[in-house]
């Protein structure tokens, strides 16, 4: 009794400390966000400097989905072309993230050097994005280094230019974005083989499991959570693409993913629109917002309450392993 | 511990910044000023902007000799590069009280419509600068800096009528000839090109080609279209020469008779110097006057010969404007007249590196006195051409009536179709369509059709 | 007799097993490194000897590379020097505050009852997954109406909101905060500002290094926001200057832009090794990423 009457006392502490978070927040974010539904109700665009604005309706999104007569649905190419990017990555991503997280936590087969390995293979990720683009692209450019060494091997024909093939940009973001991030979805994945009861593993060889059983009854089940979080922040973060290809393969008088527009993403065409179309880039923001959504609500959706608590606990795991 | 994290973090913030910064200074020298020209808070400062160093050369030279007081005054703004030049100026122009606000600014042909169309700029008029005055002008420029109600706004320096540049000691390896003459029959149409490169291809087993890339004659066929990128209804109309221009690009790039480079890439820049065997080379660029001394390698010094363009163009050129916040009129009249108008000074101006000036008076001055006749000491001297007297007819029959606000991003877009369809993604008419809907995207205002 | 051969069979398998899966698992460390290396070399090497092909071994030219570098920097507003200092004065600020706010929020949750907490900390999960990039255009209009743009200001200050730090705070003080520390710290009559400077934060220390490395790594490598947000060249960030790089007026020399991606890469992989320890460790609790 006394002990609840003393919290209560300490609860406005609560909303001091939270404060600065909340206003902030509301401020930057939050009015930001209502103001860019708000813009794509406008037309709103620049001529030679000048300013025209005038209230549009929902006009702006009858014009990015093509509906309006004589306009394109650019931004469902972009969203194309970014889901092709992304997924090309996360593919390889999973499966070389689980195979070489099992190797690292498996206690049998103990390998070594597994603390290096986990350093150089995490390192890419910690690397300026804009750096690791202009990088590949010097590599792979018409007469990069590896273009050529691939040349006077035969590999390549001496013809081939990958800044002028769709298949060559497109998979070389992705392959930037796997070399990147796989080795931070192999420490997410040890984390959360790591949380699995060991128990569960001997009980399992009692019973006379071969390695790959454990694997597909035991690690996989169990890893299913983690998985799906990694899954979802990644289509997150992906659905957001910008650093990699605005920098690689453009003109530069603009945003243009080459070849053909086939690497331009959303957010590139909202960086392109920015500043002299408002009323679409806004819309284009709007509509980003909604599949980011759909997305996120697909995983609380798929996600149940065991997942959830397994998840937690393989956090919580992982937090104080260190 | 807080504190200890904070000097964790610091120290590997020093780390980063040391290793940035220490390294020049381990790397000898002076460290080259980076800062803007002048100094930009002194009461007086009179700011000029420009994409690169061709407005400040001239105001370092013979505008500094002739008016030393004033050249003290000035303040350039280098953006480094032409294409990002727009999205730089444009806030600051609506920034006025910004110490690097432009007193007087650069405006390159491919934009210059879009800002004498703003209210960023003020007009000849208003910075007291008569008919009279810019009289010896050639008319496409004037009309390049002219609103659409008629007042002049940007007036230009140069004349820039097109030409090839042939490199002379590769065009008698496989060519077989430095004659001016029979140089020019190879480049007569564009049927002849095209011929011209399948003979230097085959000359050289490939190592050697005409161009560079098939984005060569882009400026031949851009620069002389006979309608505009879209008509005064704001319909986007394509000229049929866009048409020829996707077609040539695609056979030049199925035969491989050019190396596919990029207008002003590192490859582009290298094979002007290449050799031809050992390393790629390429035996023509697209020029003008200025491409001569602004972009033309050592190696094409007295190695060089012109040849007409076989369809009249012209290529670039630079307007100067000064904006509606200008702090001293005056000086900004004075500059604009002393480069732009004045014939002694356009005649000094072509003394600091053979540019063929907008000034017909100075011309005729230039050419008698034969001053510029080797082009800056990069003319074949066996050729026995003059630079001056080829451009001289040339430069006459210009017409740029057709450039619009928005050629730059839109000749950008045209970029991406020609490969496109050069590299057999899509046919000609998607090509096409493709780019009228992009145009459309990216300027909501032009409408297809 | 039998049983100590099968015993030996099973073993050397083992072994086998351990070595392919050490082959394979060098081979992705190799991988990861292989376009650092090539980075490294390159950097020493001219424009010529680069284009004709890959060389794993170093050349002599890397000065004179950076004095290229340093020349083409020459009258250009924006320098690596100056983009460094530049992102130097935006991350620092950002990450203290980032840090700091978070940790604060998080304890502000973590510690008391009041009526909205439970609506509070639904509302910082909800927002975790809201990507800045959907707001830009309002963020960048609100920010032009209040003259803030082409200032820091707007990079630094909305750190101060940062939903993912305070999630991963509050995650690490349900494990290692306790209540009755806090308690006792009352009882001694310190105030809850006091107590949380000098006791709670000190106790949270492995979670802020951890979470202070991340948030340094992500407002270091934005690309984005600034993008938009800085239009003077002289206040543009590293990677807006790396951007700058792949802009002609630098393709001209490859062994420039190499020199220039040496200078912003291999400092960033010196720091990582020294901090990987926190780093490795502490990705499991939320890292960046992409």
């Amino acid at each position: 009794m006394k002990k609840r009457k003393k919290k209560v006392n300490y609860g406005r502490y609560g909303y001091y400390f939270i404060a600065p978070f909340f206003l902030v927040y509301l401020l930057f974010q939050l009015w930001p966000l209502i103001n860019t539904f708000y813009y794509s109700t406008l037309s709103y665009y620049k001529r030679n400097g000048r300013e025209f604005v005038e209230f549009a309706g929902i006009q702006n999104f009858l014009n990015i989905f093509g509906i309006t007569a004589g306009e394109r649905a650019y931004v469902l190419q972009y969203l194309k072309n970014t889901l092709i990017m992304w997924g090309c990555n996360f593919v390889p991503q999973i499966l070389v993230s689980l195979l070489l997280a099992v190797w690292f936590t498996d206690q049998k087969v103990k390998m070594k050097g597994t603390g290096a390995m986990k350093v150089i293979v995490y390192l890419p990720s910690v690397i300026t994005a804009a750096s690791v683009s202009v990088l590949f692209n010097a590599l792979f450019s018409q007469y990069g280094p590896i273009t050529q060494t691939l040349k006077d091997w035969g590999i390549l024909g001496s013809n081939f230019d990958f800044m002028s093939s769709t298949a060559g940009t497109r998979g070389l973001i992705s392959l930037i974005l796997w070399w990147m991030w796989y080795g931070n979805t192999t420490l997410l994945l040890i984390s959360g083989v790591l949380g699995i009861d060991p128990g569960l593993f001997e009980a399992a060889e009692i019973d006379g499991a071969s390695g790959f059983k454990k694997f597909r009854y035991i690690t996989l089940p169990l890893l299913r959570p983690i998985m799906l979080y990694t899954l979802v922040t990644s289509a997150i973060g992906g659905l957001q693409m910008y650093d990699i290809p605005a920098l690689f393969n453009v003109p530069e008088t603009g945003l243009v993913g080459l070849p053909d527009d086939t690497t331009t993403t959303v957010t590139m065409y909202i960086m392109r629109l920015y500043n002299s179309d408002v009323g679409k880039a806004a819309a284009v923001s709007v509509f980003l917002f909604v599949v980011t959504l759909i997305v996120s609500l697909l995983l609380f959706a798929s996600m149940g309450d065991r997942d959830e608590r397994r998840l937690k606990k393989a956090q919580r795991k992982a937090g104080r392993k260190r | 511990m807080k504190k200890k994290m904070l000097s964790i973090l610091l120290t590997a913030a020093m780390v980063t910044g040391m290793c940035a910064v220490a390294v020049p200074v381990m790397a000898e020298e002076e460290t080259p000023d980076n800062e803007v020209t002048g100094d930009s808070s002194a009461e007086d400062a009179f700011v000029v902007w420009g994409w690169n160093d061709d407005i400040k050369n001239i105001l370092d030279g013979p505008f500094k000799e002739a008016y030393p007081e004033e050249y003290e005054r000035i303040v350039f703004v280098n953006t480094g590069g032409s294409d990002y030049y727009q999205s730089k100026l444009d806030p600051i122009l609506d920034d006025t009280s910004n110490e690097l606000y432009p007193d007087l600014m650069g405006l390159e042909v491919d934009y210059v419509q879009k800002y004498v169309n703003s209210d960023w700029v003020i007009s000849a008029a208003d910075l007291g600068i008569t008919e009279e005055d810019y009289g010896n002008m050639y008319q496409y420029n004037l009309d390049l800096g002219t609103d659409a109600d008629g007042n002049v706004r940007a007036l230009f320096w140069q004349a820039t009528p097109g030409c090839f540049q042939i490199r002379a000691d590769l065009a008698e390896k496989y060519l077989g000839t430095t004659d001016p003459d029979e140089l020019a029959a190879k480049f007569a149409d564009l049927d002849t090109i095209i011929e011209t490169a399948r003979e230097v291809n085959e000359a050289s087993g490939g190592t050697c080609k005409l161009f560079s890339g098939y984005d060569e004659i882009k400026r031949m066929l851009t620069n002389s279209r006979s309608v505009g990128f879209y008509d005064e209804n704001d319909v986007i109309t394509l000229d049929e020469n866009i048409t020829t221009y996707l077609e040539t690009a695609k056979i030049l790039y199925d035969e491989d008779l050019t190396f596919n480079t990029d207008q002003w890439d590192a490859d582009w820049y290298a094979n002007m110097d290449g050799d031809g065997e050992s390393s790629s080379a390429a035996i023509a660029y697209f020029g003008c006057p200025w491409f001569t001394y602004w972009s033309l390698s050592d190696t094409w010094k007295d190695n060089t010969i012109l040849v007409e363009s076989p369809i009249a163009c012209y290529w670039g050129g630079t307007g100067l404007a000064a904006t509606s916040a200008c702090s001293d009129t005056e000086l900004a009249a004075l500059i604009i007249k002393y480069i732009t108008c004045d014939t002694e000074g356009m005649v000094a101006i072509n003394a600091l590196n053979a540019d063929f000036v907008n000034n017909t008076e100075a011309i005729s001055q230039i050419i008698e006195s034969g001053a510029s006749a080797d082009g800056n000491g990069y003319l074949y001297s066996e050729s026995g051409q003059n630079f001056m007297e080829f451009f001289l007819p040339l430069a006459d029959n210009l017409d740029a009536s057709t450039v619009t606000a928005e050629d730059q991003t839109i000749l950008s877009l045209l970029d991406t179709q020609t490969k496109a369809y050069a590299t057999g993604e899509k046919d000609l008419d998607t090509a096409l369509e493709d780019l009228k809907a992009a145009i459309h995207d990216t300027y909501s205002y032009l409408s297809v059709e | 007799m039998t049983k100590v051969k099968t015993k030996d069979n099973y073993t050397r398998s083992l072994r086998r097993q351990r070595i392919f899966r050490t082959v394979i698992s060098v081979m992705f460390c190799a991988i990861s490194l292989f376009p650092f290396l090539l980075l490294v070399m390159n950097a020493t090497r001219t424009s010529d000897a680069i284009k004709s092909g890959i060389s794993l071994i170093p050349s002599t030219h890397f000065l004179e590379n950076w004095r290229n570098l340093l020349e083409k920097q020459n009258g250009m507003q924006i320098t690596l020097q100056r983009a460094t200092l530049n992102s130097l004065a935006i991350t620092v600020p950002g990450t203290c505050l980032s840090v700091y706010f978070s940790t604060l929020t998080a304890y502000g949750i973590h510690v008391y009852d009041f009526k909205f907490k439970k609506f509070a900390w639904a509302f910082i999960m909800a927002v975790m997954m809201v990507p800045s990039q959907i707001s830009i255009i309002g963020f960048y209009r609100f920010m032009l109406d209040l003259g803030l743009v082409d200032t820091y200001i707007p990079l630094i200050i909305p750190t101060i909101a940062t939903p993912t730090v305070v999630f991963f705070m509050k995650q690490y003080m349900e494990s290692s905060l306790s209540l009755e520390m806090i308690e006792a710290a009352r009882i001694d009559g310190s105030g809850e500002f006091h107590t949380f400077n000098t006791i709670s934060l000190p106790i949270m220390k492995p979670a802020v290094a951890t979470q202070a490395i991340f948030q340094f790594i992500a407002q270091w490598n934005n690309l984005f926001t600034p993008t938009i947000l800085l239009t003077t060249d002289s206040k543009k960030t590293l990677p807006l200057f790396v951007q700058l790089l792949s802009s002609n007026q630098f393709r001209t020399d490859y062994g420039v832009v190499y020199a220039a991606l040496f200078v912003t890469i291999i400092p960033l992989v010196v720091v990582y090794l020294i901090l990987s320890r926190y780093i490795v460790a502490g990705v499991a609790l939320g890292g960046v990423k992409g």
